[in-house]
């Protein structure tokens, strides 16, 4: 682990890993430090959605047309985790029919290319939509894997010479001679690592960040739960066509659909309630009645850290912002907070910006221009190799040859893609190993392969039961229906292993 | 036109470890007893390990007869007075009272060599060879066979080549293997024994194939009683007759069956066999026509899945209580369809046969 | 699309029970849990499937195994009519359908009356390939009184089409047959597929030939008897045990325990003749092994004839050679003191 570099950035979320890239691709000698695993805070707990930006074209342009702009520039450079389904609004029987006058104007200015059609084909494109459904806007919504995308950009800002690291908290910082010190955890011991300049980039977090050097941010954290059911119960994103509330929208994401989302103060660590879960649902059933007998498997909450000292809520701003702490005495000090997963490059490119300013050096940022990972677009002829290539696109080469010995059925994940990734210095836990393959992120949730990823790892018993114990969490809220079902089978199963798949904390 | 009808002393709704075993029960008190069963039953996706206590009266009973008729099915189990340490094919232990010289392990055993076979995902020699090493001081050598043969299609080749591997490549003198498709009970561990002259101890494995093969001793044993098991059947209603079950209509493939009997025997398990449903946040009778209760026991953390964990068929003096609130005199209900029977809060199957004996006594009391 | 599969808590009983992953392995075949229920999730990754989702036999050991009740054999189905899975085999009955109303070209008439009051439905196999058991079936059913027919015009029942996805094939079928049906008293047949289809799109309570050879015409109006001993094996067909039910082999079984002179020998095993579900066309190397194993298990269990209830049975287990095979209704029908 180096000692100096010129920035080291705290947070591995997409903002993080995006600047680390960033900087990396301008030469600049860039370390990143991240407490838990990549995207474990509001990147891995949000909608998976790219934002199209006709959502906020109406309450707040400024961010809708951020989305616009950025959202087609990932389309260009993030091929590798996005799927470019298109999305829809549409007005419930119950909604206000005329919002529809406000919102195609609103996208317009905005620069979103929205279509009004016909609510006939819009049941022709999505069959599940309510009979009663008065108005229909297609848009061009994508869905987008966040946990990948920021993979992607570790393993983008690595091949430019990044140092990035995760399971590596930062315990204490202080300034120093032409810089500051950082003292980061790793593998049970204390590294010290100097920098000319530290980027704050830890989200919800940053207040605490940014609380270590003696100084603040108006941070306030909104609570978003989101529901994840099996299958994907809609081909495009489906939006409600009325004032941003809850439960508006639908995201088929790969094999799974998530219905979000709440927003009520909170804090990091809170967790999605049964009560939420059921409002969502009772939402959602305005526009897709089917959803009732849809499968829930999870529900989790994200906190999202929204800038401004005031309320959170569906009033915040979701803009962002770069702050140079030099006006709070604090030279070399960079914070970014707020903001949206969409617009994730432009935030880093702004913060790069500002960065490379410190550094005295001036490199143009290239970031939209080139390709976060290469994109494989030949299909397979083989169903395990076809999922692991769209998964892990060109870097599925490295893989072979690989044992083809089921891992995760409802994934389709190899004991190949397992060993493969277990052996990975990113991969300490189960959960890395989860991210990484997607395996335990099915239906039965880990019922099964869970012994095979702890196989693959070399780890056993233990840390079996920690890792089920971390996933109970977002089992709890959608304990009906046939989830329970499943749950209670996997209870007899884990039992003749003497683990205990419901017991939480280490 | 109509099927003839079931006719039978004692009508048992389903056909895993539960039912069987009261039938069986039954059959011996010289009852004709027809059982129905429509699907795969927990029981064959189980270990096919069971914990009884000997101090058990019921326990005892059980064993003592079904032991002997699983020996004439050429399967020798014994049963121990103290829990014996299974070995599950992940690693970890498991205790039982069933033993028998094809899958005893015992933490005696020092020689001890982990055999997996490549393309059976049921037990990595590695993983299990760690976990053992973890909490015995004995760590026993992993080692992986690519077999040429098929064990199912060609059972004789795959045994001769993993018997000469076995005798001539592995040092160890104890093996522990995974669960292999047998034809009889025990065929192709006692003959992989007699090739390669090593002790053979087979993983306890769910899902796989102990639990299939308890499950056809199972069946053999009430078979060789006169009972008559009709498959591919479900029970869809019961004629009720003020507060007794007169009738009951089965489904055989497109079309219905009427059954008349003396006594019912519910015995079609909890949530995975599908004698109990989930409706909502609700566990409740798959036929819709009995109460469900609760009887909160410990046995995993989450109140809301223990409370789900121990709900079944609410039952007044072992007779099943109706929705309307009444029991029916001849309706008995017997293994983890009752309330407080399921798994993860007991011991298994033993609970749940030894449940089953008991239940057997109550219907003979109704006739 | 919502998923009737939502009900799968990944017992494995399924994939534990299908013939065609038994026999050919998990590397070959993945099952129906990976076919049915986890791959029809994936939006562009199944497209990969199409050549093995033609394997399954759809004989429904998987569905009749399940716990959770899944529909597995139409999921599998309509895994295929989404993967654009239609073999030339698929065009060819579509033609012939809207050419002759049959799914085979017929080939010849059954010699029956044209009026009565139970039905007999040859069915498209039936009539085309199997015709000699069907007439032996009809024979068998006028020798004992009844007054049986096979009227003039009838369409197939609807069934293959279905299965292809043609659903207003099936429909325009259906109409061509709802006057006939409606009008007989009973309606009988030899293909189990024909009996459940005719069930469930007409309404009709079309009876199996064994069902109606046991429950209305009895086993002992039937007056069998075998001129010399013979011992037979019984194969169950998936379609008829699983759809139209498994009291089917229990009269089968029945009915041959009635005769005397024949012995009815166990087999050591279970399973599909391979037949079913567009294997024999699409597969036919499949089709063959499977058959090969029943033929196999009859041969050790020293039968000298394999019977089976079955035209799709018998036309496969046939192709493997080594015991010889007989559809069932004909051979009680050679049994048969009425025609001696």
């Amino acid at each position: 682990m180096r000692s100096r570099v010129e920035a080291l950035i705290i947070g591995g979320g997409a903002t993080g890993t995006g600047i680390a890239r960033d900087l990396a691709m301008r030469g600049a000698e860039v370390m990143l430090v991240e407490a838990g695993d990549f995207a474990a805070g509001a990147t891995g707990a949000n909608h998976g959605m790219l934002h199209s930006g006709a959502r906020y074209a109406v309450t707040d342009p400024v961010s809708a047309r951020e989305c616009a702009e950025e959202g087609a520039v990932l389309k260009r450079i993030a091929r590798f985790c996005i799927e470019d389904t298109g999305g829809l609004f549409v007005s419930a029987s119950r909604d206000d029919a005329e919002y529809v006058d406000r919102f195609l104007p609103a996208c317009g200015r905005a620069g979103i290319r929205a279509e009004e059609i016909d609510t006939r084909e819009a049941r022709e494109i999505e069959p599940c939509l309510d009979a009663g459904i008065k108005a229909a806007v297609k848009v061009p919504d994508a869905s987008i894997d966040p946990f990948f995308l920021a993979l992607g950009n570790v393993s983008s800002a690595r091949r430019h010479g990044a140092t990035v690291l995760n399971h590596s908290p930062v315990r204490r910082i202080r300034r120093i001679d032409g810089g500051f010190e950082a003292v980061i955890g790793r593998g049970g011991r204390e590294r010290r690592v100097a920098a000319d300049v530290v980027i704050n980039a830890a989200g919800a977090w940053a207040g605490e960040v940014a609380a270590m050097l003696g100084v603040s941010i108006p941070l306030c954290i909104d609570k978003g739960t989101l529901v994840v059911f099996n299958g994907r119960l809609v081909n495009r994103l489906v939006n409600r066509l009325r004032p941003p509330s809850d439960g508006d929208i639908l995201v088929p994401h790969r094999t799974a659909t998530i219905l979000g989302t709440t927003s009520s103060a909170g804090a990091a660590g809170d967790r999605a309630t049964s009560a939420e879960v059921e409002r969502l649902i009772a939402e959602a059933e305005a526009v897709l009645p089917g959803i009732k007998e849809a499968r829930a498997v999870r529900a989790y909450a994200g906190a999202r850290p929204l800038l401004g000292g005031g309320s959170a809520g569906r009033g915040a701003s979701r803009t962002f912002q770069v702050i140079d702490h030099a006006c709070d005495g604090v030279d070399g000090l960079i914070s970014v907070a707020g903001g949206k997963l969409t617009t994730f490059r432009l935030m880093a490119e702004r913060t790069s910006d500002a960065v490379m300013e410190k550094l005295g050096r001036a490199a143009s940022c290239r970031t939209a221009d080139e390709e976060i990972e290469p994109f494989d677009d030949a299909p397979s002829s083989d169903f395990d190799l076809e999922a692991m290539r769209y998964r892990h696109g060109a870097s599925t080469a490295a893989l072979s040859p690989f044992s083809t010995v089921p891992g995760c059925g409802c994934e389709a994940v190899t004991r190949g893609e397992m060993e493969h990734y277990a052996s990975s210095p990113d991969v300490s836990d189960i959960g890395d190993l989860m991210r990484r393959t997607r395996a335990g992120m099915g239906y039965c949730q880990a019922g099964l392969c869970a012994v095979n990823m702890a196989s693959a790892m070399d780890q056993g018993a233990r840390e079996l039961q920690r890792y089920y114990g971390e996933r109970w969490r977002g089992v709890e809220p959608v304990l009906f229906g046939e989830q329970l079902r499943q749950e209670m089978f996997k209870a007899h199963l884990l039992k003749a292993y003497g683990i205990d798949h419901t017991e939480e904390g280490r | 036109m109509s099927l003839p009808d079931v006719d039978a002393d004692v009508l048992v709704a389903g056909g895993g470890a539960a039912g069987l075993t009261a039938a069986t029960r039954l059959a011996l008190d010289g009852r004709s007893v027809t059982v129905i069963s429509s699907a795969t039953p927990a029981t064959a996706l189980s270990t096919g390990r069971m914990l009884l206590d000997p101090e058990q009266l019921e326990a005892v009973e059980w064993a003592s007869f079904f032991l002997a008729q699983f020996r004439r099915q050429g399967a020798y189990y014994v049963m121990s007075k103290r829990p014996v340490n299974a070995l599950t094919n992940f690693g970890t232990a498991m205790k039982q009272s069933l033993t028998s010289p094809l899958f005893d392990w015992t933490t005696r055993d020092r020689d001890v060599a982990v055999v997996g076979l490549v393309g059976n995902g049921d037990l990595d020699p590695d993983l299990v060879s760690r976990e053992i090493g973890r909490s015995h001081r004995v760590r026993p050598r992993p080692y992986w066979f690519s077999p040429s043969f098929s064990p199912e299609l060609d059972r004789d080749r795959f045994a001769e080549e993993l018997g000469s591997v076995l005798m001539n490549d592995v040092a160890e003198s104890t093996i522990v293997l995974p669960p292999l498709p047998q034809r009889s009970p025990y065929d192709l561990l006692a003959e992989l024994r007699k090739r390669s002259g090593k002790r053979i101890v087979e993983a306890a494995t769910p899902l796989s194939w102990p639990g299939r093969r308890f499950q056809a001793l199972m069946e053999g044993t009430a078979a060789r009683l006169g009972v008559t098991v009709l498959k591919d059947r479900r029970l869809m209603s019961l004629d009720i007759d003020g507060r007794e079950a007169a009738g009951a209509l089965l489904s055989s493939g497109g079309r219905t069956q009427k059954a008349r009997f003396n006594a019912l025997v519910l015995a079609t398990g909890g949530v995975p066999s599908g004698g109990l449903d989930v409706e909502g946040r609700n566990v409740i009778d798959s036929l819709r026509l009995f109460k469900t209760s609760s009887a909160p026991s410990p046995g995993v953390a989450s109140h809301r899945l223990r409370s789900a964990l121990s709900t079944g068929i609410a039952t007044r003096k072992g007779k099943a209580v109706t929705l309307q609130g009444g029991s029916l005199r001849n309706v008995v209900v017997a293994g983890s369809l009752a309330r407080g029977m399921s798994y993860p809060l007991g011991r298994g199957l033993g609970d749940v046969v030894v449940h089953a004996w008991k239940a057997a006594l109550a219907v003979e009391e109704v006739l | 699309m919502l998923h009737p599969e939502n009900r799968c808590i990944k017992c494995g009983a399924c994939q534990s029970v299908c013939p065609v992953l038994r026999l050919e392995g998990r590397e070959t075949f993945p099952g129906p849990r990976r076919l049915a229920v986890e791959a029809s999730r994936f939006s562009r990754e199944s497209s990969t499937l199409s050549s093995l989702l033609e394997m399954c036999t759809s004989c429904a050991q998987c569905e009749s195994a399940c716990p959770s009740r899944l529909p597995l054999t139409d999921a599998v189905m309509l895994m295929r009519v989404r993967h654009g899975a239609r073999s030339e085999g698929g065009d060819r009955m579509l033609r012939n359908s809207r050419q002759f109303g049959r799914t085979i070209a017929p080939v010849s008439r059954m010699r029956a009356p044209s009026e009565g009051s139970t039905l007999f439905f040859p069915g498209c196999v039936g009539e085309a390939r199997t015709a000699s058991s069907v007439q032996a079936a009809i024979d068998l059913l006028l020798s004992t009184g009844d007054r049986t027919y096979v009227p003039d015009r009838w369409s197939c029942c609807g069934s293959p089409l279905e299965k292809i996805g043609e659903r207003r094939e099936a429909e325009r079928l259906r109409s061509i047959n709802a006057p006939l049906l409606e009008a007989a008293e009973a309606v009988v047949t030899a293909c189990p597929g024909c009996a459940v289809q005719l069930r469930r799109s007409n309404g009709v309570e079309a009876l199996h030939v064994l069902e109606y050879l046991y429950e209305s015409i009895t086993p002992a109006r039937l007056r069998l008897r075998s001129s010399r001993l013979l011992t037979v094996a019984l194969h169950s067909p998936c379609h008829l045990l699983r759809t139209v039910g498994p009291h089917t082999i229990d009269y089968a079984r029945e009915l041959l325990a009635s005769v005397p002179g024949l012995r009815v020998v166990d087999m050591d095993d279970e399973g599909c003749c391979g037949g079913g579900g567009g294997v024999a066309s699409a597969r036919p190397d499949l089709a063959l092994r499977m058959a090969r194993r029943r033929v196999d298990s009859a041969a050790r269990a020293g039968a000298e004839v394999l019977l089976a209830p079955c035209p799709f049975c018998v036309v496969n287990l046939g192709r493997a050679g080594g015991v010889e095979v007989r559809e069932l209704t004909s051979f009680l029908a050679s049994l048969s003191e009425s025609r001696s």
